[in-house]
């Protein structure tokens, strides 16, 4: 199955939490009815975090390099 | 330096904004901390935290209407000193919301080997460009600029592109691809 691009983009607005009310009470609805749809969420969503995560650890270290040159100040 | 100008910073030196945090912030904090019984090394810990969770509501545009930095920094290093003292009874103002840290800061899990290579296998430009659009919430304009690519459709279909294969990559080995997924 491929992911279809509006699904994508719908996906990413509802982890952004960008969806208006009546587009995410459908999509709740989706979820429960589709679990090809569910599971394409949930792997989505998985992805999200894994990037968000790895992006954290590069924010440290610029933060610790931040932090080096004041200390060394 | 007002917000806007660190707002804006943020976005053209990340590494001089947090430069420009430190000079501006960090003593106000440590001496907090010193002053809430702990050391300065717990001061330099809570401040790095307290940094990216400033910096994450930021670009999430969650701090649109604040003035100083100073004030939204020190109240957040506050709360997570008090995490970090499993202390509950947090002071209650009507700003908590910008204040709060994060559910997912503490507790989010780190990622398994087995699905961090499932990134690794889309590449590093892959990698940036989703960091980028989903953690540093960049326009694909900025990203297209930033990477290279020649306008805001391609780095639109990159993206897709780059979430296709490490779905592909994660399907063929569908075994753990469920047991990760659940």
């Amino acid at each position: 199955m491929q992911w279809k691009w509006n699904e994508v983009r719908m996906v990413e607005r509802y982890l952004r939490k960008q969806l208006s009310p009546r587009v995410m009470q459908w999509f709740q609805a989706k979820q429960l009815q589709d679990s090809d749809f569910a599971q394409s969420i949930k792997w989505q969503a998985q992805v999200y975090r894994l990037v968000k995560f790895a992006a954290r650890q590069d924010l440290r270290k610029e933060i610790n390099k931040a932090e080096k040159a004041y200390f060394s100040e | 330096m007002k917000y806007p100008d660190i707002h804006h910073l943020f976005k053209t030196n990340r590494e001089a904004a947090f430069l420009q945090l430190y000079r501006q912030v960090y003593p106000q904090v440590e001496t907090m901390i010193l002053r809430l019984g702990g050391q300065t090394e717990d001061a330099k810990d809570i401040f790095q935290d307290a940094l990216i969770v400033f910096y994450e509501k930021s670009v999430q545009q969650q701090l649109q209407q604040i003035q100083s930095p100073a004030y939204y920094l020190k109240g957040i290093a506050k709360n997570l000193w008090f995490q970090k003292c499993k202390q509950t009874t947090l002071p209650t103002s009507p700003l908590s919301e910008e204040l709060a840290i994060p559910a997912d800061f503490y507790t989010a899990d780190k990622p398994t080997q087995k699905l961090s290579r499932y990134l690794e296998v889309a590449g590093k430009k892959c990698m940036e460009l989703l960091k980028a659009f989903y953690y540093h919430q960049q326009s694909l304009r900025s990203i297209a600029e930033q990477l290279g690519y020649q306008n805001t459709r391609s780095a639109t279909v990159q993206k897709y592109k780059c979430l296709e294969k490490i779905r592909q990559t994660a399907q063929t080995k569908s075994e753990a691809y469920a047991m990760e997924v659940e």
